[in-house]
């Protein structure tokens, strides 16, 4: 059975890497429109 | 679903206003597309930020917002990590995107791969096993589309359903693949920051450690790690989950669309950013029981927990991510199918001198026809989506080795391809009904695996890598 810290661990690294992923694909455009590669 | 507080005009407002915006974005988009090329595949230039975009919206489908916490809430840990799984198929899809560019500089679909590299009889196997799987898929989630919105909001199933299939036809048939990969950007977007918000709100108002003290009391098999029924699903899962994203034109025509270099960085960032999502969505589910939410209708429990805990605002940005997550995969698979008939049966088989300007008419026609279809096939709701879905899991394992020996191995033949594809779908069938659903994309892959191993050890041919650059060759 997984203890309450790992599970909170495994929750927790999910949510906070989840709250990265628009802030990942936000620099990413941002990094694309600058260098006119969007397309 | 009397707990929600969303009534039936607040969700036909969100699918009205989102629509229109889904619209009028696909034609701002669709002005620029002026060849069949521009149109299908985006011009080939689709640059790093949407196509890893792309890659991680498309996989999100509505199985991810509620089937991620079905399983946790039936399956209890390994639901969620094991779901999280199916990003193996994304990131291990990127070497073979890489490879497909290189060896498809020309190539519109997965179909032009099977006809150039095995001939007739594979591609013929092929293309019935693609459009088993795509109009389970597009009917699948034209049906969830319907069903979930009226769970959601009391909104008539067949409102909801023709409503999303009406937008997601007008906007791809206004700008093809170019407003697929950029709306599917958005989409991202909102699904992502949507379930964030609820699990963070859920977070905040229950705390894991409750969960936990309740679950050890009360569900301790959900806490456990050596859940066997879940393990034996999970593999199954895994192997549905590689023969659809290898298989499926939905993905091949999109590393032919992404520029030369961005094809593989981008299937391997997509699979990266979508691998904690079903932990984010499916963790929701390990509240229920603490909130005394066991739902008649298991894939709507992260909705209810969602609702209760949350209230009228859970249940609008449910509302939302939903629609959002159904729009993003409809529109690609729309277009991936459209192009697949327009190329592999109508060009290369029926009208092989069409000039550019009348393959873009006659994919447009596709985009409207598959739409019309399978607004009919969702008219009478027949089946249920999970039964339709595993259904074609023995249909697309049974092309992974295929595809990937075909993709590296020059001596695997056309013959050895089109049986490993008939006998592991037939094998796959049979388990499906004789056992069960569990096994079918299992023993569909592992038969057609032995063949090709088989095929391949007896071979002694040797194909030639330049005779899949068709435009080079004529």
């Amino acid at each position: 059975m997984i203890s309450v810290f790992a599970l909170q661990a495994l929750i927790w690294t999910a949510v906070i890497a989840g709250a990265l992923v628009p802030i990942v694909l936000l620099v990413l455009f941002a990094i694309d429109y600058k260098s006119k590669s969007i397309w | 679903m009397d707990e929600f507080a969303l009534d039936t005009s607040t969700g036909f407002i969100i699918i009205v206003v989102f629509g229109l915006a889904w619209i009028g974005f696909g034609y701002y988009l669709g002005r620029k597309n002026t060849t069949h090329e521009d149109f299908a595949l985006a011009g080939r230039n689709v640059g790093f930020a949407f196509a890893s975009a792309t890659a991680m919206a498309t996989w999100v489908t509505s199985n991810t917002t509620l089937v991620a916490p079905e399983l946790t809430f039936q399956f209890g840990l390994w639901g969620m990590v094991g779901y999280s799984f199916a990003a193996l198929g994304l990131l291990l899809f990127a070497p073979l995107s890489a490879r497909i560019k290189k060896l498809l500089p020309n190539g519109y679909t997965s179909g032009d791969f099977i006809r150039l590299r095995f001939g007739f009889s594979a591609w013929l196997i092929f293309m019935i096993i693609s459009s088993v799987y795509a109009l389970g898929w597009l009917v699948s989630l034209g049906m969830a589309g319907g069903i979930l919105l009226q769970a959601l909001s009391g909104l008539d199933y067949h409102i909801g359903m023709s409503a999303i299939l009406f937008i997601c036809v007008l906007y791809t048939l206004f700008g093809g693949l170019r407003a697929v990969i950029a709306t599917d950007f958005i989409q991202a977007l909102i699904i992502i920051t949507g379930v964030v918000a609820i699990a963070l709100l859920i977070l905040n108002n229950i705390g894991v450690d409750t969960i936990h003290n309740n679950l050890e009391s009360y569900h301790p098999r959900l806490l456990d790690l050596l859940f066997p029924a879940a393990v034996m699903f999970l593999f199954n899962n895994l192997f549905f989950g590689l023969g659809e994203i290898f298989h499926s034109n939905v993905w091949w025509s999109r590393a032919l669309a992404f520029k030369q270099k961005v094809a593989s960085r981008a299937f391997i960032t997509g699979g990266l950013l979508w691998l904690p999502i079903p932990i984010v969505t499916g963790f929701i589910a390990l509240a229920a029981p603490q909130l005394g939410i066991f739902p008649s209708s298991p894939d709507m429990v992260g909705p209810s927990v969602a609702a209760a805990v949350l209230g009228s605002a859970g249940a609008v940005v449910v509302f939302i991510v939903v629609f959002s997550a159904l729009a993003s995969s409809l529109d690609s698979l729309l277009a991936a199918t459209s192009d697949l008939v327009t190329r592999d049966i109508y060009h290369k088989r029926m009208n092989p001198d069409a000039s550019d300007a009348r393959l873009f008419r006659v994919n447009r026609y596709m985009i409207v026809g598959l739409g019309l279809l399978t607004w009919l096939l969702c008219l009478p709701q027949i089946t249920t989506l999970a039964a339709l879905l595993n259904f074609t899991g023995a249909f697309v394992a049974s092309t992974i080795w295929p595809i990937v020996v075909g993709l590296y191995h020059p001596k695997l033949t056309g013959k050895t391809a089109a049986w490993a594809m008939a006998a592991g779908t037939l094998i796959g069938l049979v388990s499906y009904f004789v056992i069960g659903f569990y096994v079918a994309a299992l023993l569909s892959c592992l038969v057609s695996g032995v063949i090709t191993g088989i095929g391949l050890w007896r071979s002694s041919e040797r194909f030639n890598w330049d005779d899949l650059n068709e435009e080079a060759q004529t």
